[in-house]
């Protein structure tokens, strides 16, 4: 019994370890606020129910990471069907989604910017950027993760911050 | 002569071997337009990790929440263990053969409820709303994963109640012995 309530409590550290990482992942992939809750809480649901077979530390972080990347892109995959099944029936182009309705976080123009600068980077480059920035994975953990070589995570890396600039700039965003 | 810029990012991420990051950062002491670049680099990261992300206090308890959820169904119906009556054996095998000819029965389903179990006896039932079909699609997607078994059922619980739709078809494909498979 005691057994089960250490397994509740280790469930409970990895959680507050590791949640705010995948946040920010979920969060600067998607843009998207109830996309991301959702997503963080359906990766550490699975990590529950298989949590006896599951490695604990930073094992579990590359885990869940794993997980979070798969529903993230799932996610991307649905949301361009559905637009692709829009512009077919409509003939127009499908506005892209905003966070209208949802509460907004970003208050500051510049900060704003800074996320709908990363929602321009082409999904494959934006990916790469984000794990390398937010989850904290050096570019060989990267590479086992997304299943390419570790030079390709280089060139992505590297394309995904030229665009980032490029796109910053455009907008005349303020860089300090 | 100046390293590529793919060259400086890698070495901005420690990513570069001992023996070319010291010539690096050499060569950084001494060119202005190299170390301005990298100087671009940590401006950058820095705008990216001040930028907020939201702030979801509650979520832990949200996520018991919906894993309390999932057990419960879990425990209260294990559809395939269980000796079925033969109305419900019946729906069930409607429903699967249904869904192998690509009709949809699902929304003719009054008690709102789909069950998704995986094969292996294992007993990993999901409760989805009928109603979110978007969850239901979701469900579906990652029912393709590596971490899933590739056969998933779709299920009814056992008491629904179902119109007579009245398909030949449909009728011989229901074993009336109650087993599962379609
Ligand atoms: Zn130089």
């Amino acid at each position: 019994m005691s057994n089960e309530i250490d397994m509740e409590k280790g469930f409970d550290d990895i959680y507050h370890q590791f949640f705010p990482i995948l946040v920010k992942i979920v969060y600067r992939i998607t843009g998207s606020v109830s996309v991301s809750e959702d997503l963080c809480q359906e990766a550490f649901i699975r990590y529950y129910e298989r949590r006896d077979k599951l490695p604990s530390g930073d094992q579990a972080r590359y885990w869940l990471i794993r997980v979070v990347k798969n529903l993230a892109y799932n996610h991307e995959k649905r949301k361009g069907r559905e637009r692709l099944a829009y512009e077919k029936f409509y003939h127009e182009p499908k506005r892209p989604e905003t966070n209208e309705g949802e509460k907004t976080i970003l208050e500051d123009e510049s900060k704003k910017a800074v996320q709908e600068a990363l929602l321009k980077i082409p999904y494959k480059l934006r990916m790469v950027l984000i794990l390398k920035e937010y989850g904290e994975l050096d570019y060989k953990d990267i590479a086992a993760s997304l299943k390419i070589s570790e030079g390709n995570v280089k060139v992505r890396v590297f394309r995904a911050r030229k665009l980032l600039s490029e796109y910053l700039e455009k907008g005349e965003v303020y860089v300090p | 002569m100046c390293p590529d810029k793919s060259i400086l990012s890698a070495w901005f991420d420690n990513e570069v071997d001992l023996k070319w990051s010291g010539k690096i950062s050499e060569h950084l002491e001494s060119c202005r337009e190299c170390s301005l670049y990298v100087k671009e680099l940590q401006r950058q990261r820095d705008l990216l990790h001040s930028a907020p992300i939201p702030d979801f206090k509650d979520s832990l308890d949200k996520v018991k929440v919906r894993i309390r959820e999932k057990r419960t169904v879990s425990v209260s119906i294990r559809f395939w263990e269980r000796k079925i009556p033969l109305p419900a054996a019946a729906a069930a095998a409607i429903l699967i053969a249904s869904a192998a000819l690509g009709t949809n029965l699902l929304t003719t389903n009054r008690s709102n409820r789909l069950y998704m179990a995986n094969e292996n006896s294992q007993t990993q039932t999901v409760n989805l709303p009928g109603d979110k079909i978007d969850e239901m699609l979701r469900m579906m997607e990652s029912s393709l994963n590596d971490e899933f078994s590739s056969n998933s059922i779709v299920e009814l619980p056992a008491n629904v109640n179902l119109v007579f739709n009245g398909d030949s078809q449909l009728i011989r494909s229901v074993g009336y012995n109650g087993s599962a498979s379609p």
